[in-house]
C-alpha cells in the first residue's frame, strides 16, 4: 500500500497495524538520517532521538497534508528533530576518546603497527574536522561518506534537489580540505608570493 | 599527508567507510508501541487536571491579595495586578513549546 493511503487509512481508522507499517517502512531510513545528524559514537542516543520521531509523528500525523509526499515529510521531521537534539545537548563528542574505546574493543593487530595508527591518527583529524562543517554539510558527509548513503537517496532524505547535494558535499571537502590543512600545518598553506620569496 | 581536492575523496571514504555503523536494535519497533501506549494511558486528561489544580489555586491567591489589598488600603491595585499576569510569565513559554512541538 502507498504511504499516503497508509496515511489515511491510520487517520480514519486509528489502527495500530497501519501505524506499526509506516514504522517499519522508515525505521532503517529515519535512524540513518538521525545517525548522520548526531555523528558518530552516539549510537544509543540516535535509537532514543528515532523512538522520539515516530512519538512525534504519532501525534502529527494529522497535520500531515496529503498534497506533499509522506517521506520528505517525515524526513523533515526526524532531522529537526534530531538537530534540536544535538542543539540541546550541545554534543562536543570527545572524538578521541570515544574512537580509542571503540578501537580498543575492534583493534586488528595483525597489520604493520604503523600503518595502522597512521590510519587511526587520520580518522581522529577527519572526524574532528567534519565536526566542525556546517550543520548541513555534516549530515551529507556522514550520509555519503559514512553510512554509505546513494546520492539520490541523500537528496530524497534532505528534500534536496540531487544537484544541490553534490555541489553541497563539493564545497564541504573545500571546507574539509581548509580545515586539515590548517590542523596539519597550524596555520595553513602558505601564500603563492611568501612561497616563492622564502 | 596530502589534502589536496583529488585526494580528499580517496582520504574521506578510508577514514570513513571502515567506522562501525550503527544497528538498530532488532525490538525498536515494540518499544515505540510501548511507548505510544504508555502516553496514551497517561493520556491528555493528566494535562488538564494540572491546569485546574492551577486555575484555582491562582484563584485564590488573587482573591488573597484583594482582600489583603483592601483590608490594608495599600497596594489596592499592584498585587492583584501582578498576580493576574503572573500565568502568563509562567505558563506562556511552556504553552508556545507545547505548541511548537
Amino acid at each position: 500500500m502507498e504511504d499516503e493511503k497508509l496515511v489515511a487509512w491510520f487517520l480514519e481508522t486509528g489502527d495500530q497495524a497501519a501505524f506499526s507499517q509506516i514504522v517499519e517502512r522508515y525505521q532503517k531510513k529515519v535512524f540513518r538520517l538521525v545517525c548522520s545528524v548526531l555523528g558518530p559514537f552516539s549510537e544509543a542516543s540516535a535509537e532514543e532521538v528515532c523512538q522520539e520521531v515516530f512519538l512525534k509523528l504519532y501525534r502529527k500525523m494529522k497535520l500531515f497534508s496529503s498534497r506533499s509526499n509522506f517521506s520528505t515529510w517525515l524526513y523533515r521531521l526526524a532531522y529537526n528533530t534530531a538537530l534540536d537534539w544535538r542543539r540541546q545537548n550541545r554534543i562536543r563528542i570527545s572524538l578521541t576518546s570515544s574512537y580509542n574505546d571503540k578501537q580498543d574493543d575492534q583493534a586488528d593487530y595483525s597489520g604493520d603497527p604503523l600503518n595502522t595508527l597512521l590510519d587511526e591518527e587520520r580518522r581522529i583529524l577527519v572526524l574532528q574536522a567534519i565536526e566542525e562543517l556546517p550543520e548541513i554539510y555534516r549530515t551529507i558527509t556522514y550520509l555519503h561518506y559514512w553510512l554509505d548513503t546513494p546520492l539520490e537517496e541523500v537528496a530524497g532524505q534532505l528534500g534536496l534537489p540531487e544537484g544541490t547535494v553534490k555541489s553541497y558535499l563539493f564545497r564541504s571537502r573545500e571546507i574539509l580540505r581548509k580545515l586539515l590543512e590548517k590542523k596539519l600545518t597550524g596555520t595553513g598553506r602558505p601564500e603563492k608570493g611568501k612561497e616563492k620569496t622564502q | 599527508m596530502k589534502t589536496d581536492e583529488k585526494y580528499l575523496d580517496l582520504i574521506l571514504k578510508k577514514s570513513l567507510s571502515g567506522m562501525p555503523r550503527p544497528e538498530l536494535s532488532p525490538d525498536f519497533l515494540a518499544s515505540v508501541v510501548q511507548k505510544i501506549s504508555q502516553q496514551q494511558k497517561s493520556g491528555p486528561g493528566s494535562g488538564w487536571k494540572t491546569l485546574v489544580q492551577m486555575a484555582f489555586y491562582w484563584t485564590a491567591m488573587l482573591l488573597c491579595s484583594l482582600g489583603l489589598g483592601y483590608a490594608t488600603k495599600v497596594n489596592q491595585t499592584f498585587l492583584p495586578a501582578v498576580l493576574a499576569i503572573s500565568p502568563l510569565v509562567f505558563l506562556g513559554p511552556a504553552l508556545f513549546r507545547r505548541i511548537l512541538n
